[in-house]
């Protein structure tokens, strides 16, 4: 490779140095040890535990790192990578699923069936990327949600079928613990040949960087390259994460060292980049067995590289340069417009006759329908807290969808409610058994310390809602890794955080209840009052200010205000659920177009979706139960992908 | 400096003083002092970099001037509130939003937030005064069309009905036909024309194209690496020598029969 660096140079030195002191300590034990005869405990760890776990690490990270390089190259996008694309949380989510309700697909193959979920999560985040020229902004945004969206979804899964899955969850946090030479081997002749593959495509990359026009003058095939790329990409992080589970942000820092280390020409980039990440991960899990001892089992690796990874994406956001990008909610076709009177009349009408049902129709201790007023004392806190809940994700979502332009903005993706959770964890881990007074506080100081943590780093750009939006994310996923690592160790306490993750409303009572519905009143009324603001944002910060909106003051407390939303709806149904990103889609929908109208109508329809979610958990598997916010997320996903397809044709 | 300047100008109702702008340490623009007419249309010309966008945002509000300062009416830009300020002066971003999903009502109304604001009644006078611009820029009857299904033409006139909603006496407007074809530049341009004279509003466009100047404006500041380098009618800037001095290229002038504005070309 030409062109080495000195600084860089100096720093891999001593990196190399350090990883081997590292690894010596770790092997030293078993090697030196006296010989014994027979059954020689120390020798045998060593053989079949600590090498093969060594050598997970460095093909796991060699191939992850691999398939990194070549997503930024072919993307052009410095924050591409397995983990930023959802790729690796699409592979696990595929394999829990199977996991649990069809095992016998993983008989037939668990590679196959993480390529699928890999392939399928790839091929979601390109075509939401297609639609806005593939920029690089998109495609790290849609692919970070989808990767939370998936890593949430199969943690809920794991929590909603058997707590002693817990294991399951320690494998999908990324855990290189291995009791013999098995997994390595085979991951490493499959891994092997999608590297030899990589080698047909060096030159047609190298062409690539010439730019579209002149590589296809010269003959080369953009589409077929692109895809052949992509797809080799997508097979590592697959092949990694059946063996694995997700390691987090390996494939997004080694490539960005490489190129750091001044590996410039394709292969030069290539092969730098997956020998930093196979050192990296080498030397991360030889730390962590060596501090974490016997407990590092438990501990996975591949969470802890996400919580050192994603400081790192935050400190290299400044880096990405964002086009600006049409601002505006570019793709929605206009509707037909007239009389919003019935609309709401019918929105409003389905939503009470809903809340009837929920109140009064349910099953019986036989499993027979009943309707009857007995167990209304029983259910009226869950439906009104689903009701307070889903009007304030919908509300939420609405302001950050308009406040950023992007119709993928949602809660979730702000990270308040992974700050609610952590906060929430942090509770569960100091105090026993938490009031709800006590959950309140704890979930509240969380969520409005990853919004003050948003605000702070996005002060320098005047809050513009790019930043604000990659940043929460970044967090986010920081969160969800130091929750996955709690909830990893084991301890019963992390099965109440699950509970909360999954989004029951089993907790609710009369006080909390009321609680959330005035506090809904209350942060939904604001809102109302901003729609002139509303309205004029999405014209592009430079008219809005032209027109005399303070746009800095007025992004500061539409922002909080979404915030404290969110935080307040996360209390009542957790993290989880795609309410906020759906309901304004809705109403939109329906023809509600004017922030005020958006407003109250996303309102109406968030409740109705929260409430119908509550009802059909509680009763469709009776007497077992879902809960209501895991269902609304199953039933979000789809609505997500069939708004990709109405808006693919127009 | 091009002596015309002095006779064309007279007492301004935009005025600059020794404005200056630096970023971090690089000089954009240099002690520019000028003045811009009521009821007069302006153009700000000079090649890219020449500081004329910088020139406009600082009257605009949307950058501050590192010395000197921008006077509207007598007044300090700077000492105006947002909307105060957004009631005497309108602008257009050389970018402006897409407005997807608003009709050209929606979107000519947004015009009169200075008035109402966040939570004011839009009244029956904010009304007409929407209905008043619409009918200005002449798309009178696409009232419920669809922004994004109007023509480029037509798009760039209903931002401009929404600066005549905000009812101020000055519209500055950034490279406002840059995305135009011929026919639509001209379109635009003449009805910024129409509107300084009827109206008397103090007019400021920044153009690139020497010869729609000429043939539009009334009267024509040009830059040059931050700094005025002429000022005047356009007579008076329609020289080879002025032109060069702009340009940095060999320009002729000739006066074609039946145009009243002389044309340049290069040579």
């Amino acid at each position: 490779m030409s062109g080495l660096r000195v600084l860089p140079a100096i720093v891999i030195l001593c990196g190399i140095a350090a990883a081997s002191a590292l690894l010596w300590m770790l092997i030293a034990p078993g090697l030196l040890a006296p010989e014994v005869p027979g059954y020689d405990a120390a020798r045998m760890r060593l053989v079949h535990s600590t090498l093969p776990r060594l050598a997970t690490a460095l093909i796991a990270g060699f191939a992850l790192s691999l398939a990194g390089a070549l997503l930024q190259q072919v993307l052009r996008n410095p924050l591409a990578s397995p983990t930023t694309l959802g790729v690796s949380a699409g592979a696990h989510l595929a394999l829990a699923g199977a996991m649990l309700f069809f095992p016998a697909l993983l008989g037939l193959g668990r590679d196959a069936v993480a390529l699928l979920g890999a392939g399928l999560a790839a091929a979601l985040v390109m075509a939401l990327g297609a639609r806005r020229g593939f920029s690089p902004l998109t495609l790290v945004l849609s692919g970070l949600v989808i990767g939370l969206w998936c890593g949430a979804l199969a943690a809920a899964l794991v929590y909603l079928n058997d707590r002693r899955m817990v294991s399951l969850f320690i494998w999908g946090a990324g855990s290189l613990a291995t009791q013999s030479w098995e997994a390595p081997l085979a991951l490493l002749w499959k891994t092997g040949l999608l590297t030899l593959a990589c080698g047909f495509l060096l030159r047609p990359l190298t062409l690539l960087e010439l730019g579209d026009e002149e590589a296809s003058a010269l003959g080369l095939k953009l589409a077929r390259t692109r895809f052949l790329a992509l797809a080799l990409a997508v097979g590592l992080s697959a092949l990694v994460t059946s063996a694995v589970g997700v390691i987090g942000f390996i494939g997004l820092v080694a490539p960005i060292l490489a190129r750091l280390l001044g590996a410039r020409r394709i292969p030069a980039f290539l092969l730098a980049s997956g020998l930093i990440g196979a050192a990296l991960l080498l030397t991360t899990d030889a730390l962590l067995q060596l501090i974490a001892g016997i407990f590092s089992d438990l501990l996975p690796t591949g969470a802890v590289t996400a919580v050192f990874g994603s400081p790192l994406l935050l400190l290299l956001l400044p880096r990405l340069k964002i086009r600006r990008e049409p601002f505006a909610l570019a793709s929605f076709a206009p509707r037909r417009r007239g009389d919003l009177g019935p609309g709401f009349a019918l929105v409003a009408a389905a939503l009470a006759g809903l809340v009837v049902l929920a109140l009064f129709l349910g099953r019986d201790s036989g499993g027979g329908w009943s309707f009857d007023a007995q167990m209304l004392s029983l259910r009226a806190p869950r439906v009104f807290t689903a009701l307070a809940a889903g009007a304030m994700l919908a509300v939420s979502g609405l302001l950050l969808q308009r406040l950023t332009g992007n119709e993928m903005a949602s809660p979730e993706v702000l990270g308040v409610s992974s700050g609610a959770t952590l906060g929430l964890a942090l509770g569960v881990f100091l105090v026993a058994t938490p009031g709800f007074a006590a959950q309140l506080g704890f979930a509240g100081m969380g969520a409005f310390a990853v919004l003050a943590a948003i605000l702070i780093s996005t002060r320098r750009s005047a809050l513009a809602p790019e930043r604000v939006l990659l940043v929460g994310i970044a967090l986010s996923a920081l969160v969800d890794a130091l929750v996955g690592l709690m909830a990893a160790t084991g301890d019963p306490r992390a099965l109440t955080i699950l509970r909360w993750m999954s989004g029951s409303t089993y907790g609710a009572e009369a006080g909390s209840a009321a609680l959330l519905c005035a506090g809904a009143l209350i942060l939904i009324l604001p809102a109302l009052l901003a729609r002139r603001w509303l309205d004029l944002l999405p014209l592009g910060p430079e008219t809005a200010s032209a027109l005399g909106i303070p746009v800095r003051a007025a992004r500061l407390r539409l922002f909080a205000l979404a915030g404290a939303l969110s935080a307040a709806a996360t209390l009542g149904v957790g993290p989880l659920s795609f309410v906020g990103l759906m309901a304004p889609h809705l109403a939109r929908e329906l023809g509600f177009s004017r922030a005020a109208s958006q407003t109250a109508g996303a309102a109406l329809i968030g409740a109705l979706l929260m409430v119908a979610a509550d009802w059909i958990g509680r009763t469709a598997v009776f007497p077992w139960q879902i809960p209501a916010g895991l269902v609304a997320a199953l039933t979000g996903a789809p609505f997500l992908i069939l708004l990709l397809f109405r808006r693919g044709r127009t | 400096m091009v002596s015309a300047a002095a006779s064309a100008s007279g007492s301004g109702a935009f005025r600059l003083e020794g404005v200056g702008f630096a970023v971090q340490g690089r000089e954009i623009l240099r002690d520019v002092t000028l003045s811009f007419p009521e009821g007069r249309m302006t153009a700000l010309l000079g090649h890219n970099g020449s500081g004329k966008s910088t020139l406009l945002r600082i009257m605009a509000r949307r950058a501050e001037a590192t010395s000197g300062a921008a006077l509207w009416d007598g007044r300090a830009v700077r000492a105006f509130g947002e909307r105060a300020f957004a009631r005497e002066v309108a602008w257009l971003p050389q970018e402006m939003g897409s407005a997807a999903g608003m009709t050209l009502r929606e979107l000519v109304a947004c015009g009169r937030y200075p008035w109402h604001g966040p939570l004011g009644r839009f009244t029956p006078e904010d009304g007409r005064k929407v209905a008043a611009g619409i009918e200005a820029v002449g798309l009178g009857g696409f009232e419920e069309r669809f922004v994004q299904t109007l023509s480029g033409g037509e798009r760039q006139r209903a931002w401009i009905a929404m600066m005549l909603a905000q009812d101020g006496r000055c519209l500055l407007l950034d490279e406002p036909t840059a995305a135009l074809d011929v026919a639509h530049q001209v379109e635009v341009l003449s009805l910024l024309r129409r509107l300084a004279q009827e109206k008397g509003l103090t007019v400021v466009v920044v153009m690139h194209e020497i010869n729609m100047a000429a043939r539009f404006c009334d009267l024509i500041h040009a830059l040059k690496g931050g700094e005025v380098v002429a000022s005047g009618p356009p007579d008076g800037i329609m020289t080879p020598e002025t032109l060069r001095l702009i340009y940095d290229v060999e320009m002729n002038v000739t006066h074609p029969p039946g145009r009243e504005a002389p044309l340049a070309y290069v040579r």
